[in-house]
């Protein structure tokens, strides 16, 4: 899943509303419908893009489909502060021991 | 295995003594640090400065010289160790970096940089929460680097 697929999904703001309420507790489609000002099957439709993109999961509560933040996703974004510094540290190096020492 | 808020931790050996390669990252940070695609303003960012003292910042410039934030130092032991906030204007969001500098003879050296506080602030639930809310702040604090 590359970060650029995550950017695209959470450039919607309704999608991000949508996201960031389910990050804060996991829920489903009604819920998330009865707290924002989306219809049902827009909810869904955000939901099947953050799926999609890493962001969010689903499970069955009995006959509910409940919907949650993914995990995965902070994970991705911890490996992507990794990559920034790896990127940084590199610089760094290549520039110190590249004028003279 | 790494857990996924555990601290970051970078480390890479190179050719000069600790004082020197403190040197390059604190004063000479202008002449290395990939601006870019590593800033709030991206291609409007100019040149970065490290205060590389208690309490000084760390800053970026743009063009116009407007300043923006990325940071303060909390800790500073020249040719040892520096310690700072990482902010980048989200105080909600805020983590810290350690770096430190250990000779490992007259021209050589390492430095390890440590990006922790993922989750061990004091007030590490609520950090969690607003981290949660706040995925969008952060990525798009970065959108650069991720074209």
């Amino acid at each position: 899943m590359t970060y650029g697929m995550k950017l695209e999904a959470l450039a919607v703001p309704t999608r991000r509303a949508v996201f960031e309420a389910i990050a804060r507790s996991p829920s489903s489609v009604g819920e998330i419908a009865a707290a924002l000002p989306v219809s049902r099957p827009a909810v869904s439709q955000h939901l099947a893009v953050l799926k999609r993109a890493g962001l969010a999961s689903e499970h069955r509560e009995g006959v509910k489909r409940i919907y949650s933040a993914d995990r995965e996703g902070i994970a991705e974004l911890r490996a992507w502060f990794d990559r920034f510094w790896d990127d940084a540290l590199d610089r760094f190096a290549d520039t110190i021991e590249g004028d003279g020492a | 295995m790494t857990g996924i808020l555990d601290p970051v931790v970078k480390k890479r050996e190179i050719g000069v003594s600790a004082d020197r390669a403190f040197e390059h990252f604190t004063r000479g940070i202008a002449q290395w640090w990939p601006l870019a695609t590593h800033s709030l303003g991206g291609e409007k960012a100019r040149t970065v400065v490290l205060e590389a003292r208690q309490g000084g910042r760390i800053y970026e410039i743009d063009g116009h010289g407007n300043e923006r934030d990325w940071g303060q130092v909390s800790e500073c032991i020249p040719g040892e160790r520096i310690v700072f906030s990482w902010v980048l204007e989200r105080p909600d969001l805020a983590t810290e970096v350690e770096v430190r500098f250990e000779a490992l003879g007259p021209d050589r050296s390492r430095i390890e940089l440590i990006h922790r506080g993922w989750d061990t602030r004091p007030d590490g639930a609520q950090w969690r929460a607003n981290y949660d809310q706040g995925w969008e702040g952060i990525v798009e604090l970065f959108v650069g680097s991720a074209a």
